[in-house]
């Protein structure tokens, strides 16, 4: 059978039931599609052959029913550290690292039957929107080269849309899962704060990050999930509570939920599909005979700067560790003071060194109240008129972001711009709530654009739920042809 | 408001980061408009919060302060870019008068 690196996770996992297909059918396929589509896509930093190959021939001789993700090949956002393997969060600051221990989410998809099947190229330390801060090259959008596959994680989300894989992870601080799963027409899902642990992310913004899954549809993200939740000593943000059945009301339909709809969208500039998409929903809501309203979400745009002062603070500090001493790579000088300096002047890329001066200042002596501390009051009203929203309903719908993928190097001069991509993505990260971005429709230009869930704290069954019953409505993947194999 | 050349100066001195010439031009003048941007905030009305960013958010829980398993040394050495037994090595802390020392 060929196609199968082009199935989504649940598809698979039914041929693997079935007997229809192996898992070192599946890992060929993949590996035979990274080699022919990766040249010009640049999604993989690293593919990890033979380990894949001899990890899905260890498989077969598993019963295909006995493990929740059996033979499921995934590639992981190199941010995320697999023992062994490179792990440089597309930074030459971490070139040469081989980190001595897995993420506890690798070790809970491997423990599930998963397959890690290489590492995906990211903006570095998961800071930009467009993938073009990778120290290692830009990824290119599969529905169209020219354009940016969105980041941070647009490497995974490449991966996935690409048919070089059926699932991947990637992390989201402030919506680098969202943004592009909707540039690249893939679903890609956020839990509430807590859900997976962070133990093996490398650290940008603490308060914010999260791992999660990027797949083809609702039910792939589903799976990796609840494989991946759970609490872990390790991270002491981790949710100790046990994280929903996410499978068994995953096709309740709408009917009985009740949406709400932003009633400060109508003043943001959207472009014609994204409007286009969110109408079609509101409609499709309706009909389904779930509730709908409009709800008063103020300062979307303060949001953004919000979520950028305190992330850039954060990440000021997060990043201080890197100073050539432990690992990573190191530029040789006279003094442990010259060493740092010299060291993280030539291994730190440029927006980078923008994010941490910017969060040295907005933490410096004289200015701390004025940006640091006042974000903080604002988060605090940010999270308190979500929580007013979330008692009068259960979904909130919005863009994932006000447009589809822009071009490579459209946004690149002017870091205010590419910020306010993130308009729609930062508020969930900034209340810690789960959120999924599921694809709607294509622009004018035939490029994705998605169509974003939020869900109330703890309630990634109610969102996905919310998603699969739109993807009903949407069948992206039915009505688009798939761009797999020309990119 | 723009950043003053000191304040520039003390910026890179307290990331650690020596910036070359055009790629500092570049970076203030893009800082004076990020910031700019951030004043948005002081726009918005917030004497009813108490600044912890909590607003009913989880808490945290510290974990028990009990020995546990820990990485292997040799392993995490192993990734240093330089060492000497079990240790990392480091240029001189201290500058010495004769130079010497690490």
């Amino acid at each position: 059978m060929s196609g199968l690196a082009g199935k989504s996770v649940g598809e698979l996992l039914s041929l693997y039931r079935d007997g229809a297909a192996r898992p070192v059918d599946v890992v060929g396929e993949c590996l035979d599609a990274i080699d022919s589509r990766d040249r010009v896509a640049g999604a993989f930093l690293e593919v990890f052959r033979d380990a894949a190959i001899a990890r899905a021939e260890e498989l077969g001789k598993e019963d295909p029913g006995g493990l929740p993700l059996y033979g499921i090949p995934v590639a992981v956002k190199d941010n995320i550290c697999t023992r062994g393997f490179p792990t440089t969060c597309g930074s030459k600051i971490l070139g040469g690292y081989r980190p001595p221990y897995d993420a506890t989410a690798v070790e809970r998809l491997t423990a599930a039957g998963a397959i890690i099947i290489g590492k995906t190229n990211m903006d570095e330390f998961a800071m930009g929107s467009s993938n073009e801060y990778s120290a290692f090259g830009s990824v290119r959008n599969p529905w169209n080269e020219e354009c940016a596959p969105g980041g941070s994680s647009g490497g995974s989300a490449a991966a996935v849309a690409a048919g070089m894989v059926p699932a991947a992870l990637g992390s989201d601080t402030g919506g680098s899962i969202r943004q592009p799963a909707s540039f690249c027409g893939v679903t890609g899902l956020k839990g509430t704060y807590g859900r997976i642990s962070r133990y093996g992310l490398v650290a940008f913004a603490s308060s914010f990050d999260q791992i999660g899954p990027i797949a083809n549809d609702a039910e792939g993200c589903a799976l990796l999930m609840q494989a991946l939740a759970g609490y872990d000593g390790k991270d002491s943000t981790a949710i100790e509570e046990d994280c929903p059945d996410l499978l068994s009301g995953l096709d309740a339909g709408l009917a009985g939920l009740s949406f709400g709809i932003p009633e400060e969208l109508g003043g943001w500039d959207l472009d014609p599909a994204v409007a286009s998409a969110l109408d079609e929903s509101s409609r499709a809501v309706a009909a389904s005979g779930a509730a709908q309203e409009t709800v008063p979400l103020p300062g979307m745009e303060t949001s953004i700067a919000c979520y950028y002062v305190i992330a850039n603070a954060e990440a000021s500090s997060n990043l201080a560790r890197f100073d050539g001493i432990r690992y990573g790579m190191r530029e040789d000088a006279g003094s442990i003071g010259s060493l740092y300096i010299s060291t993280r002047t030539a291994g730190f890329g440029e927006e980078v060194k923008r994010r941490i001066l910017l969060g040295t200042y907005v933490l410096s002596a004289g200015y701390y109240d004025a940006y640091y501390g006042k974000a903080l009051s604002v988060r605090e009203m940010i999270k308190k008129a979500y929580c007013d929203v979330f008692s009068r309903i259960d979904l909130l719908m919005l863009p994932a972001t006000p447009g589809p993928a822009f071009r490579l190097g459209e946004k690149i001069d002017d870091p205010v711009a590419m910020y306010l991509s993130d308009i729609f993505t930062t508020p969930a990260n900034l209340v810690g709530l789960p959120a999924i971005s599921i694809p709607a429709g294509l622009s004018a230009d035939g490029l994705p654009v998605g169509v974003q869930l939020v869900a109330a704290a703890g309630r990634e069954d109610v969102l996905l739920r919310g998603a699969r019953g739109l993807e009903k409505i949407f069948r992206f993947r039915e009505r688009f042809v798939s761009c797999g194999g020309d990119v | 408001m723009k950043l003053t050349d000191m304040e520039f100066n003390d910026l890179e001195a307290l990331a650690r980061v020596d910036l070359e010439p055009e790629e500092r031009d570049r970076l203030r003048l893009q800082l004076d408009r990020i910031i700019g941007f951030f004043r948005k905030l002081q726009e918005v009305e917030t004497s009813e919060t108490d600044g912890s960013g909590a607003g009913g958010g989880t808490v945290t829980q510290p974990a028990a302060d009990v020995p546990g398993d820990c990485l292997d040394r040799e392993e995490v050495l192993g990734q240093a870019p330089d060492r000497e037994g079990g240790f990392f090595r480091v240029p001189s802390v201290i500058d010495r008068e004769d130079g010497g020392g690490s």
